[in-house]
């Protein structure tokens, strides 16, 4: 019953009101057993009130929530479980680290709560300092650590009693970029290791897209998308995913009849029509499609399909690659571009035919 | 120009707040039921007393003479004038010192802050009667010692300085709590400004005095606002230092008017009880306005890990330090030793005697079976009060603080009441209760008596303490322990009580102190068997024996001294940062 892919968690038609707001508006999800779950959107979206939800620090005004088949809140019954008894370990985007007691009594804490006893919470927390790196800090004032080792303490409080589920509201997001980067890669390896359902609330995209298993994106209350990284990536369902997830380069047409736009300058971009889009030829239409699939192409062939003519305005050669501004008349693209094997480097100033692969372009309406 | 955008967090639509079961809605039920038991209970029959008339035969009729007529006393309007004066000027001198000294000590590197912090909570604790008796062997127009000394050395014929006079009495409100009173109220504010919005603004090129005027005062507005709010309130219950000043000089400010009402023959207890009325009517709406502004301020929290970089203030750095510790020296220190100096004489103030000093009075005073009688009410008061009130308090401000009861907002709003009700009149209403309600009456005459008026007395500041300290300490911090599978009961004991401790040692330390030394509140309700050395004090004083009630304040600065030391050590103990 319990492996590995089945439903732990549900949410169905959960929403959250104030007053006339609705922060959570009847979103449903499934979250799987074992899996990194990521609420993902703007600030304002909803996503941490449906964590507090989830949570049991927040009641909700409709729908229901069931923790492996037991019921956690239901509006028709009216049953609510308090956070105290449902068995889920948090971390607060401020840590919410207690500031008069050690490490040690922190970790420990969950532990005293169920009147463990003492020799194993010794054994226990010992163990778990250990797997968050923080061996021999167990003696300090948690709030004189620094901010990287207060999540550690934070995460290794949230895991110590083995909960059914971890929440994460904004984790990273009081650490400077480099401590992110190494956060989320330990958090990654921890989470296998541990096993552990994880739900993750963030605005950060790459936080998102490189930790979860798969992802909400969230909008006023409402789900826009739901899916792995890759399918959001890849095939936003609407244009707020679209924009929301990656940067994109759009250039807007009008449709012609064969899957493509035309620009003002005469210049045809084929792609492929965006699901659901429901576009006839004359309608004002976007191409968009991802900068790392555009290519480069000699300045003689601008002005054949897919191929803008435009100019390198700005080259920097980072080892790996080149990063670079293209100027497509008069618009400035921020892009990469691969470095070259044997051939001529580019130049600034150099005219360019900018080419955009058909099978990398979504056309969408405007 | 252009706009700076300042990394304030974006405001939360609501300050997170618990939900409430129906256990936690009865308990919360339960508090507001008995907070307005032991506070509008007597404040109805202060109202209701206020509409009793004595006809000439000597029966009692119920009309609105009174209402009239408490006006017409004489002496009424120019009490009123009186309060309002005295209460304008000490304000306008305390509050920017208590901003500049909360400033210094919490954004600057200036040296010997424990020390200066020490003194402002010394001057706050010290008790108002010693330490004017204090002051009065000092500036006594006739006996004073600094007016001895300056007529001697500057050749001066008349004494240039006078205690018995307005500004003896400005002198002395400044010297106890004025200023610190609003230090401490300011201090937390001060401390949780975050140092990069001063820094943007030195960057900017704002030099430090630019700074304090267009960002740190904006900033705190709210913050000073309710400490005026708060100070002017008190301002209008103090009532002992203008008891002893004020007579002299014929000067009455509103508390003791109604006293003097009270006390006169036969007692006009239906005009003071008017006049006590019309001061909580005018107090009503900075109550409301208070409430108001704190409800829609966006609190600066304690996160972790919180620091914050200090205003270096170079060379001058001695230099201030050296003068905020001379004021603290002078408000402290000075008149305890006076107060010391003045027990061990033969007759207080007079140095032209044979003999000037003596040990007898001490020997009398220590003597008298009263003293003992005395020392054990007012520590079995004290003591009580202060168990029975801390934990009490912190219900209170937690129910308003962190809750969604839907009565927290009256449970506050009674909190206010007392503090804008004179204590002498707050003082017989509780008479009235004591001796009315039929199940009250048993316990009239014991020590529980005197805890309740002590414990009215105390609520608006003990509150409103516990109250700021608990909006700094985020809410998270209590939400992160019931994740992690603690009960409510097991969160308060094990995160917020020691997070808290130490301003619940303070209030504790706070409501002793008010025990010690308030005379007001319990002048009515107290009878031969529960009288505390505070009223001993009065006593001798009404008397003229002036060293027996010298000795008597020394006796109760060295127990609320005593009492705060090992308040302190305790504190220790278990590991809570100190004040």
């Amino acid at each position: 019953m319990t492996q590995a892919g089945d439903d732990i968690l549900r949410l169905s038609r959960v929403s959250r009101h104030f007053g006339n707001f609705r922060a959570v508006d009847e979103i449903s999800i499934d979250i799987k057993r074992g899996e990194i779950f990521s609420l993902l959107g703007p600030s304002g979206c909803g996503k941490s009130t449906t964590l507090r939800l989830v949570a049991g620090l927040d009641q909700p005004d409709g729908g229901d929530i069931t923790l492996d088949g037991r019921l956690l809140y239901s509006a028709t019954t009216g049953a609510f479980v308090p956070a105290q008894k449902r068995n889920m370990g948090m971390v607060f985007q401020s840590y919410a680290i207690w500031p008069h007691l050690s490490v040690f009594d922190t970790v420990a804490y969950p532990l005293s709560v169920r009147k463990v006893a003492k020799a194993e919470i010794t054994t226990k927390v010992d163990a778990m300092l250990r797997l968050v790196g923080l061996e021999g800090a167990g003696d300090r004032l948690a709030p004189s650590l620094s901010g990287g080792q207060q999540q550690r303490v934070a995460l290794a409080r949230a895991l110590i009693y083995e909960p059914d589920v971890l929440l994460l509201d904004e984790p990273f997001s009081n650490l400077d970029v480099k401590l992110r980067e190494q956060m989320r890669l330990e958090l990654k390896l921890l989470q296998r290791r541990v096993g552990v359902t994880v739900i993750l609330v963030t605005h950060d995209q790459i936080e998102a897209l490189s930790l979860s298993d798969r992802i909400a994106v969230m909008r006023a209350g409402r789900i826009e998308q739901m899916g792995s990284p890759f399918e959001l990536y890849e095939h936003p369902a609407n244009t707020f995913v679209r924009d929301f997830i990656g940067a994109s380069l759009q250039l807007t047409g009008r449709l012609v009849e064969g899957g493509a736009i035309e620009l003002s300058d005469g210049t045809r971009i084929a792609g492929k029509l965006a699901a659901g889009a429901a576009l006839k030829p004359g309608d004002d239409a976007v191409a968009s499609l991802r900068p790392e699939s555009l290519g480069v192409a000699d300045s003689s062939q601008a002005g054949r399909a897919n191929i803008l003519a435009a100019t390198l305005t700005a080259l920097l050669f980072v080892g790996d690659r080149y990063e670079c501004v293209i100027d497509v008349a008069g618009t400035e693209i921020r892009t990469f571009l691969p470095r070259l094997h044997g051939r001529a480097p580019y130049a600034e100033g150099q005219r360019i035919g900018l080419v955009l692969p058909a099978d990398s372009v979504t056309l969408w309406p405007r | 120009m252009a706009a700076i955008e300042l990394p304030l967090p974006a405001p939360k639509p609501n300050r997170p707040r618990a939900a409430l079961g129906w256990l936690g809605w009865s308990a919360c039920t339960l508090v507001l039921l008995a907070m307005a038991l032991f506070v509008l209970y007597p404040l109805v029959l202060i109202v209701y007393g206020s509409f009793i008339v004595a006809a000439p035969n000597g029966t009692k009729v119920f009309g609105i003479a009174a209402w009239i007529s408490a006006w017409n006393q004489a002496g009424t309007v120019q009490a009123i004038i009186n309060t309002i004066e005295r209460t304008a000027v000490t304000e306008t001198i305390s509050l920017p010192i208590a901003i500049m000294v909360a400033w210094l000590v919490a954004r600057t590197d200036i040296p010997g802050k424990k020390l200066i912090d020490n003194f402002m909570w010394m001057a706050f604790f010290l008790p108002a009667v010693p330490v004017l008796l204090g002051w009065i062997l000092l500036f006594d127009p006739d006996y004073g010692i600094v007016n001895k000394v300056a007529m001697a050395v500057f050749g001066l014929d008349q004494p240039p300085l006078d205690i018995f006079s307005f500004w003896g009495i400005i002198f002395a409100h400044m010297a106890s709590r004025s200023v610190s009173a609003k230090y401490i109220f300011l201090v937390p504010a001060f401390r949780n400004i975050e140092s990069s919005l001063e820094e943007a603004s030195h960057i900017i090129g704002c030099g430090s005095l630019a700074t304090i005027r267009r960002i740190v005062l904006p900033i705190l507005m709210p913050a000073i606002l309710i400490t005026v709010a708060i100070s002017l309130i008190h301002s209008l219950e103090s009532f002992e230092i203008e008891l002893i000043l004020g007579p002299p000089t014929n000067f009455y400010v509103f508390s003791t008017k109604m006293y003097q009402m009270m006390r006169a023959s036969p007692p006009l207890f239906s005009e003071a009880t008017v006049l006590g009325l019309a001061v909580l009517i005018c107090m009503l709406p900075l109550i409301l306005w208070q409430q108001r502004l704190l409800s829609t301020r966006h609190f600066a929290t304690i996160g972790s890990g919180f620091q914050h970089r200090l205003l270096r203030l170079r060379h001058w750095r001695w230099p201030i330090f050296m003068a905020i510790a001379a004021l603290g020296l002078v408000v402290t220190v000075v008149p305890t030793a006076s107060l010391v100096l003045g027990t061990f004489m033969n007759i207080f103030g007079h140095f032209n005697l044979a003999v000037v000093w003596t040990a007898d009075h001490w020997r009398e005073v220590l003597g008298d079976h009263l003293l003992l009688r005395s020392l054990w009410n007012t520590l079995t008061l004290g003591l009580g009060a202060a168990i029975v009130g801390v934990a009490w308090f912190a219900l209170v401000a937690y129910v308003s603080v962190r809750t969604r009861y839907a009565g927290r907002g009256a449970l506050d709003f009674i909190t206010w009441l007392p503090a804008t009700l004179p204590g002498v009149i707050l003082s017989l209403g509780l008479l009235w209760m004591f001796l009315t309600v039929p199940f009250f009456r048993p316990v009239y005459g014991t020590i529980f008596v005197l805890i309740v008026a002590v414990l009215i007395n105390a609520v608006t500041t003990g509150v409103q303490l516990i109250k700021s300290n608990m909006v700094q300490v985020g809410y998270e911090l209590e939400e992160a322990s019931f994740v992690l599978g603690a009960s409510w009961v097991y969160t308060f004991r094990r995160i917020v009580v020691p997070i808290l401790g130490p301003v619940l040692i303070s209030v504790a330390l706070y409501i002793f102190n008010t025990a010690a030394r308030n005379v007001a509140n319990i002048v009515m309700i107290v009878t031969g068997g529960n009288r505390p050395l505070a009223l001993l004090q009065i006593d001798y004083m009404n008397d003229g024996q002036y060293e027996s009630a010298a000795i008597v304040g020394v006796i109760i600065v060295l127990l609320t001294w005593g009492i705060a030391m090992m308040a302190r050590a305790v504190g220790r103990r278990f590991g809570f940062r100190t004040l």
